[in-house]
């Protein structure tokens, strides 16, 4: 597993496009938002847990959850779950909920496309979808 | 009739952050009719809007009318460029119009700024965080440049009540079963 400084995290996350300083970082930390930091030889690191932990924050934070509402969530679930929720943080960004269309399938699928992609295009791709969860219903 | 605590007592000299909570009992402010605080800050330390979204004017004055239950006011409070270590101090100005008469009050905080490898030594009060942690950050961005847009998803037409995996993977009757 790698290991971070805070000044590491915070770029890597402004390099995904999270608007993020690194004294909230640091601040987050303080605050126990994110697990007790890691020793590593003699100095205190961050890891790729405590990242997963940071876009599941940021992504959580987009949705207008209060600090303490997404602490209580988080510590609810598995690591594997807090990436899952990580994952999705460039989705929640507010450049990308302008530039992209969101199409929903059903209570399943939802399909995410840029405004470029033109009409016919995005048509054929939501049918193919379609078809598809509907062949897999009918098996 | 006025608490004022920081989040941290001691702060990074260089990309730190903290809260001062300004905590007012209801009981205080039966006859209030307007409340103004302005908090004053050393060199270096700079000041976001107040977290509760209380009007506040381009000299930070924050205004509260007819305050009618307990304020808990946070206010983020950081260092950008590089502060000199040692102890500064913050300081809090209070006025209200009480029966027509202008009252003031005036309050101290201490802090220390210490250097930025330090961060994790610092200790945060659990009470001040407990109250940051429950805000609803005004200061994001996407605040001073308007309202976020959510575009919902536009819906295919579904011929099922239930979603095709639903249908496929659901097991009726475990309840029962079980």
């Amino acid at each position: 597993m790698s290991s971070y400084t805070a000044k590491q995290i915070t770029e890597l996350l402004q390099r995904e496009g999270a608007d993020i300083h690194l004294r909230t970082i640091r601040y987050y930390t303080q605050i126990g938002m994110v697990p007790p930091l890691e020793t590593a030889g003699n100095k205190r690191v961050y890891t790729d847990n405590h990242l997963a932990y940071f876009r599941a924050i940021l992504t959580l934070s987009k949705t207008g959850e209060t600090l303490a509402s997404i602490q209580q969530k988080l510590q609810a679930l598995s690591i594997d779950e807090i990436k899952k929720i990580g994952k999705q943080m460039t989705l929640y960004q507010s450049e990308n909920l302008i530039t992209r269309e969101t199409t929903r399938i059903n209570d399943d699928a939802f399909i995410t496309l840029s405004s470029n992609v033109p009409e016919q295009m995005k048509q054929k791709i939501v049918d193919s979808i379609s078809n598809i969860m509907k062949e897999d219903e009918e098996r | 009739m006025i608490l004022a605590k920081l989040a941290k007592t001691k702060m990074e000299c260089w990309e730190g952050t903290n809260h001062v909570w300004i905590h007012i009992d209801s009981a205080h402010l039966a006859e209030v009719a307007e409340l103004h605080l302005c908090l004053y800050l050393p060199e270096g330390l700079r000041t976001l809007r107040n977290l509760n979204g209380y009007p506040e004017d381009k000299n930070g004055t924050i205004s509260i009318t007819a305050p009618n239950e307990d304020i808990d006011l946070i206010i983020e409070i950081y260092t950008e460029g590089s502060v000199p270590h040692g102890k500064v101090s913050l300081s809090l100005d209070l006025s209200f119009n009480l029966q027509g008469q202008i009252h003031e009050d005036k309050l101290q905080l201490p802090l220390i700024i210490v250097p930025e490898e330090m961060s994790e030594q610092i200790r945060v009060d659990p009470e001040v965080a407990a109250h940051v942690m429950t805000m609803k950050n005004l200061n994001k961005p996407e605040f001073e440049e308007g309202p976020i847009v959510i575009i919902p998803p536009t819906t295919q037409l579904s011929e099922n009540k239930l979603s095709p995996l639903e249908k496929k993977y659901r097991i009726d009757g475990c309840v029962r079963a079980i």
